[in-house]
């Protein structure tokens, strides 16, 4: 009987059970008690995020600059949503072995999204005008360009996400800043529903639902998971192509064509999101076709064989659809034959000193910190994102070598992944010796880490999760799991913990990761208006922080119409030396001989370098009290402009010290 | 629990739904519960985008905690709605995806759509602006509610909802209970958005303050001024989110040269006024502090300085 009970799954089973709490077997007491503790879990993360929304609510805007946006607000707002987070989780590893509880999934489907919806979001509800003042600032200036010429800027070869901005900005009036948040939760919707679609049909079962949305909890991508960049957001829609495509070669799937239509129209989306995801996607389906060609047979041996399910033209159509559109879209744009001319010359072996790894090699001993130090901000800036490639290759390696006990791994499906995910990697690999746009370690795992997250959710549902153990080895804990599982579990549970962790503390920057905080405040938009509207040429721009004004000219006149500003329009911003003034410049005047030179001086630059240890803050361009009474007195430069956040300066133009 | 097709999943409902309905754990997919539920979902996404795109013609600027709501309201509308329609139209009567899945659907179709309506309107028609943009997602949208409305036709008879009552040996509690939080929780962020966006006055507060050569054509202060006075504009802008009266001081070498108040300056205006100063004759640049003081404050609140030299000729 309660054999026949447990393995009852349809309805009509469970209400011939018998009704008396007494009279109750065993199993039926168990899924009582897994009901109750996923109630209490639900009503837990439910609560923990009102809490959180609460305080968050209450906690004062930003005055003056914040350091870092975690630390603006108060401890236990992170703990709340911690909470919320591991609750959720813990009910979806819970009844990740039922098959009849989707409403507790849904609840923890609901808590994941919703809780990282809301930390996404604290940018919002700590007042700043945009959370990013680097590359978001040119994709207003983009979005910019539609609004002032009702045409695609002539540069803007992936203008999806502009579009997306400019729908939100000019139909639902919100802020450029707002726009930006917005599309970023709404993308993290397509990651963690992606990820959990993905990981379900590559596990054949709705079951494997519950720890795909579990491991797509975590901030994976850390910092660039708060950065609305198409590079990144777009990557977010690669589980969704494959799931797509597997619900569409499904032989037995209903609605084979809506899912064909679908993964055409997502094919074609990605291309206008960003290029190089597109090159991963074209990549990633081809590797996918020659993963099918091996196959394990029953005594474990690997074979070359073709698949006969399946003609050339329907293997390789989506990769042919993606390749036909980028090929005709994106390389009509200057800057992707340039970066496509430099990856050809590394092909033929020309060096490439500006490239990531050249790049990171350079920081790293320039940095001179610590032993200690340095692998604790490597691990908070890099360390999730690098750590998930690294699991996900050992697995795989893993679930290889005991194919004879895991059914999966004898599976095509489990070899059509693990070439597509080695193929991805050794693109992104290829990626850090070359110079192009992508130069950042997570910008460049990206799509390693997010395959990998879809993967490892799949593997480890049927190692973890899955209830295939013999009986005999029943411990009957309350939630009914087998002993030897049951530890399995909580090692996935531990780690799982561990990642949203660290996951939620880096994902904003700060003095842990050695970021520095990007945000723009409102002062320094007005300052900087000011400054845009009242320099008069010919002039040169300095500014207290690397490539400053150059964006918020895009984010003003857009990122072409910057170009109608002047001549000269292109050349960068002169970063101000550390302190001001160096050996060769005595005063403000000789920063540009002959030139009338206009300083823009924030908050932001002043106070970003206290993001660093003190120990090597005085490697990066510091700007202390004294620095600014000594510009105070240089009799060579005026003071036109205070907002308390933003100052101008300008110098007379003479090039002579006194 | 799935269906096979949407026949399967009426007989389903019609089996467990009637004195017990436990429809908690079947949850049906594309059953015809889950069909209207999805009809009303496109109906209100595409009620939104009418209004918005009505909004846009009538040119109106929601402001206050009216756009807080507006701009929330966007999400479903714009990123929702069209894929929405179209994910009807696309599976119709065949066993649609599950919930999340359609959402799912919806959401990068509808990304989908806004970048075909953006691309065609920027390169074939006149241009994308937010009525023409509001408008082609409209039309798209409509589509696809028809042809879902059509395809979705033998749901819409009034189906008998029930929700779980609880008891039962494998019944769970949390469906009515997840409902009541839930709420809670939506009203929690909303209530917090838009109390944080509109009702939290704290943050940046600022006065902005700017000295400015003033002359027909936009020019650069001269470091040498070859007449005796020199033709300035102050000019300040009231981001304290209060009105505020403030007095401006101009001094050189020690003696007061102007001073000036403004009167009630409201929040978020601005105030100008044209100043002459007289340059005196030195060997050296005179530094002239122009400082501004906020009414309540002790000290100055701002300053500014201009190192000016009077030109020998």
């Amino acid at each position: 009987m309660a054999d026949e009970l447990r393995l009852s799954t349809t309805p009509e089973e469970v209400f011939r059970a018998p009704r008396n709490q007494a009279d109750q077997p065993r199993d039926v007491r168990t899924h009582r008690s897994a009901d109750t503790l996923a109630t209490l879990l639900s009503v837990g993360w439910m609560v923990s995020l009102v809490c959180a929304f609460w305080q968050a609510a209450t906690t004062p805007k930003a005055g003056n600059y914040d350091v870092s946006l975690p630390a603006a607000f108060p401890p236990t707002l992170w703990w709340l949503v911690l909470l919320a987070t591991v609750c959720a989780c813990g009910l979806l590893l819970l009844i990740s072995q039922s098959p009849t509880r989707n409403i507790a999934w849904l609840s923890g489907f609901t808590g994941v999204v919703a809780t990282n919806s809301f930390i996404l979001s604290l940018p919002l509800f700590r007042g700043y005008a945009v959370a990013d003042r680097t590359d978001a600032m040119n994709h207003i200036g983009y979005m910019k360009d539609i609004a002032i010429t009702r045409h695609l800027g002539t540069q803007d070869f992936y203008p999806a996400q502009h579009l997306l901005q400019y729908a939100l900005q000019y139909v639902a009036h919100t802020t450029p800043g707002e726009a930006l948040i917005i599309i970023n939760i709404t993308f993290d919707f397509v990651w963690v529903a992606g990820i959990t679609m993905l990981a379900a049909r590559l596990a054949g079962t709705p079951q494997a639902k519950g720890i795909g949305t579990a491991f797509a909890a975590p901030f994976a991508l850390l910092i660039y998971q708060s950065y609305t960049l198409p590079s990144v957001v777009s990557a977010m829609l690669l589980p969704v192509l494959l799931a797509f495509y597997l619900s569409s070669r499904h032989p037995e799937g209903p609605g084979r064509l809506s899912w064909t239509v679908a993964s055409i129209a997502l094919a074609t989306l990605l291309v206008f999101y960003h290029p190089v995801t597109a090159i991963y996607a074209v990549v990633a389906f081809v590797a996918w076709e020659f993963g099918g060609l091996v196959s394990v047979r029953e005594d474990g041996a690997i074979r070359l064989s073709r698949e006969s399910s399946s003609t050339p033209s329907n293997r390789l159509g989506l990769s042919i659809i993606i390749t036909v559109v980028l090929l005709a879209w994106a390389f009509s744009f200057s800057v992707i034959t340039s970066n496509t001319a430099t990856l050809l010359k590394w092909l033929q072996g020309e060096q490439d000193r500006a490239s990531a790894i050249g790049e990171a090699s350079s920081l790293v001993s320039v940095s001179k910190l610590p032993l200690s130090q340095l692998l604790s901000i490597l691990w908070n800036g890099f360390g999730l994102t690098a750590v998930i490639p690294v699991l996900t290759v050992a697995m795989w390696a893993y679930c290889l070598r005991n194919r004879a006990r895991f059914a999966f791994a004898r599976e095509r499906l489990f070899w059509r992944a693990g070439v597509t995910y080695f193929a991805v990697l050794a693109l992104s690999g290829s990626m850090f010796f070359v110079s192009t746009s992508e130069r950042n370690p997570i910008r460049l795992l990206r799509v390693d880490a997010i395959l990998g997250i879809s993967f490892l959710a799949w593997w480890l549902y049927y190692i973890a999760v899955r209830p295939e153990l013999p009986r005999s080895r029943r411990a009957g804990d309350v939630i009914g799991l087998p002993l030897r599982q049951g530890w399995r579990l909580a090692a996935v549970a531990l780690a799982l913990v561990a990642a949203l962790w660290f996951g939620q503390r880096n994902v904003y920057p700060g003095p842990a990761n050695g970021q520095p905080n990007q945000y723009v405040s409102h002062g320094e938009l007005a300052g900087m208006k000011w400054l845009l509207t009242h320099r008069v040429r010919p002039f040169r721009q300095a500014s207290i922080l690397p490539d400053y004004t150059s964006r918020y000219a895009s984010y003003y006149y857009g990122y072409f119409g910057r170009r109608a500003l002047g001549p000269g329009w292109w050349r960068t911003d002169l970063w101000l030396p550390s302190h001001f003034y160096g050996d060769k410049l005595r005063c403000a005047a000789s920063l540009s001989r002959g030139v009338r030179t206009y300083l823009a001086l924030s908050e932001a630059g002043r106070m970003a370098p206290l993001r660093l240890p003190a120990d090597v803050r005085r490697y990066a361009h510091i700007y202390d009290v004294s620095d600014w009474r000594r510009l105070g007195r240089d009799n060579t430069v005026d003071k036109v402009y205070d907002n308390g956040g933003f100052q101008v300066w300008t110098t007379s133009g003479v090039g002579e010290c006194p | 629990v799935k269906p096979s097709d949407a026949e399967g999943s009426l007989r389903r409902m019609t089996a467990f739904g009637s004195s017990k309905s436990r429809a908690v754990d079947v949850q049906a997919v594309g059953s015809p519960r889950s069909e209207v539920g999805w009809l009303i979902l496109m109906m209100a996404c595409y009620g939104v985008l009418i209004v918005f795109t009505l909004g846009e013609v009538a040119g109106l600027t929601p402001s206050g905690p009216a756009r807080v709501l507006y701009a929330a309201l966007g999400v479903p509308g714009i990123f929702l709605g069209p894929g929405a329609a179209w994910v009807g139209a696309l599976w119709g009567r065949e066993a649609a995806p599950e919930f999340y899945e359609r959402l799912l659907v919806a959401c990068v179709l509808s990304f989908a759509l806004v970048l075909g309506a953006g691309l065609c309107l920027s390169y074939l028609f006149l241009g994308v602006t937010p009525i023409s943009l509001a408008g082609s997602l409209c039309v798209v949208e409509g589509v696809g509610f028809v042809i879902s409305t059509f395809r979705l036709r033998p749901y819409l008879a009034p189906v008998r909802v029930r929700l779980a009552d609880g008891d039962g040996p494998h019944s769970t509690y949390l469906h009515p209970t997840m409902l009541v939080v839930s709420a809670c929780v939506v009203f929690a962020a909303v209530g917090a958005a838009v109390y944080a966006a509109e009702f939290n006055h704290t943050g940046e507060r600022f006065t902005a303050f700017a000295v400015s050569y003033k002359t027909a054509a936009p020019r650069a202060i001269p470091f040498t001024v070859n007449g005796p006075t020199l033709p300035l504009e102050l000019s300040l802008q009231n981001r304290l989110g209060r009105s505020a009266t403030y007095e401006v001081q101009g001094v050189v070498k020690g003696e007061t040269e102007f001073w000036l108040r403004s009167g009630f300056v409201a929040d978020g205006a601005s105030w100008h006024r044209p100043v002459t100063i007289s340059v005196p004759r030195s060997s050296r640049p005179v530094r002239l502090e122009i400082r501004l003081f906020l009414e309540g404050r002790q000290g100055s609140y701002r300053d500014l300085h201009l190192w000016l030299q009077r030109s020998a000729r």
